[in-house]
């Protein structure tokens, strides 16, 4: 890696792996953009001059592109010096075909709001990165689109710190089993429903569980769905998940999923 | 220094400008007040009655102090075919330097899922209803060759398949006086994709 680091905390940093998740106009010709990067997380520019015609980083600076940024400076605004296409974006370009487009791009900014939501500035995830990038790729390929969401989301949830408990029983810890009902208790993981009068105690009308199969947990956990069934179930626990973390101020993009005129 | 609060208050009103901060704001209101107190009485009572007049037009939303824009208003001009673009100076664009005679209408922004503007925000059900309203019979999409520009025009082009209405796109490609070499590599494979047939007479 290229990275040189005084004491000061300076840092200048060469031609990293990234993707724009968010960009917004910053004084007359500048951004500010929201990145996520391979080896450092989610970061924080400023690309002055970027809406320049012939600025060094005009027309590159798009979102779903894989990108190669270079940085200097410190804290929680670095200063972008360079932005280049990757190999792999010059390879998609020379098969004539945009990276993305049409009725895949709302999820593909579902899955960018979902990064801007959950990932803190300057913590990596390079996992999740990978998990980015294989999402974005299958996303253009239009494979299942619903059970790529579903996956990503739990892997988002696993790398910050949110792991779905998806193998077994948390009241007896006995294996999942595919045939069974459960009440998935957010926060907590699932209780096979034959334990729920004994939870009706403790659990007020507002119940914040959800009832699953355990078929539905079972191939969460694989992430690979058998039926529509399955993943809409998979879909209600993991939307109730998120809701959960995020707190009051909804998705933006789901409201939108929702809101089309046509 | 401080100011006098009225000239204090100029110079802050100045600065909300795109552009124009401290330094510029002070000698713009210095050269007003000391050198060209006529001018700077037009300026007041011509931003006044615009701000005052000027609205939408209700049926491209460009902006315009009458019910409908010299544009939608014009018999020559064909109000069949609509140009769709991003802003009010995209529409200038093409007035100086097209021979474009369809009409338009303005989305006063594009798609952009994260900051929450959807489709009604730029205006799209009233597009929807004009679409319906059923005498258009060509789109013309014209929004910015960015990500954004592209989700956009998808979106568009799919309300008017719905209804089955022409719809083009217009041509990305080499600037004019241009040399492919200096080309980006986008922009070449968007050129060599929509290639037309030279036709010699």
């Amino acid at each position: 890696m290229n990275i040189s680091n005084n004491l000061s905390g300076y840092q200048r940093v060469h031609s990293q792996p990234a993707y724009i998740l968010h960009t917004q106009a910053y004084q007359n010709t500048s951004l500010i953009i929201d990145a996520f990067t391979a080896n450092f997380g989610r970061l924080r520019f400023v690309a002055k001059g970027a809406k320049r015609l012939k600025s060094p980083f005009a027309g590159k600076l798009q979102v779903f592109t894989p990108l190669l940024l270079s940085w200097s400076g410190k804290g929680d605004l670095y200063t972008l010096t360079d932005a280049d296409f990757t190999t792999s974006s010059q390879l998609l370009y020379l098969h004539g075909q945009q990276p993305l487009r049409g009725s895949v791009l709302l999820s593909c900014y579902y899955l960018n709001e979902i990064l801007l939501r959950f990932l803190t500035l300057e913590d990596p995830h390079p996992e999740l990165f990978y998990y980015y990038v294989d999402a974005l790729e299958n996303l253009s390929m239009k494979k299942n689109i619903e059970s790529v969401l579903r996956v990503f989301e739990k892997r988002l949830l696993q790398e910050t710190g949110y792991s779905l408990v998806l193998n077994c029983d948390i009241n007896t810890g006995e294996p999942i089993d595919a045939l069974k009902m459960y009440h998935y208790i957010l926060n907590e993981g699932p209780h096979s429903i034959a334990y729920e009068s004994e939870l009706s105690e403790r659990c007020n009308p507002e119940y914040d569980g959800i009832q699953v199969l355990g078929k539905t947990l079972l191939e969460l956990e694989r992430g690979s769905f058998s039926n529509r069934q399955t993943l809409k179930q998979a879909k209600q626990l993991m939307r109730a998940v998120i809701a959960l973390h995020l707190g009051d101020k909804p998705l933006k993009t789901r409201a939108l999923f929702q809101s089309t005129i046509l | 220094m401080s100011y006098s609060p009225l000239i204090g208050q100029l110079i802050s009103a100045l600065k909300r400008l795109p552009g124009v901060g401290q330094k510029s704001a002070q000698r713009m209101a210095f050269y007003l007040l000391q050198h060209d107190k006529q001018a700077a009485m037009q300026i007041s009572q011509s931003l006044a009655s615009a701000i005052e007049q000027v609205g939408e037009c209700s049926k491209c939303r460009v902006l315009s102090e009458s019910e409908l824009c010299e544009v939608c208003n014009n018999p020559k001009r064909s109000q069949q075919q609509v140009c769709i673009v991003e802003s009010p100076s995209d529409v200038q664009a093409f007035e100086q330097s097209t021979h474009y005679s369809g009409r338009y209408f303005v989305l006063m922004g594009h798609l952009s899922p994260l900051d929450g503007i959807g489709p009604h925000e730029i205006g799209l059900d009233i597009f929807a209803s004009q679409l319906d309203a059923g005498d258009i019979t060509e789109v013309i999409l014209a929004t910015n060759p960015t990500v954004e520009g592209e989700a956009t025009a998808h979106y568009i082009s799919e309300m008017t398949k719905k209804r089955n209405i022409k719809t083009t796109r217009i041509a990305h490609g080499v600037p004019i006086g241009g040399e492919l070499e200096y080309v980006n590599g986008s922009t070449l494979s968007h050129a060599l994709d929509g290639r037309s047939i030279v036709s010699v007479d």
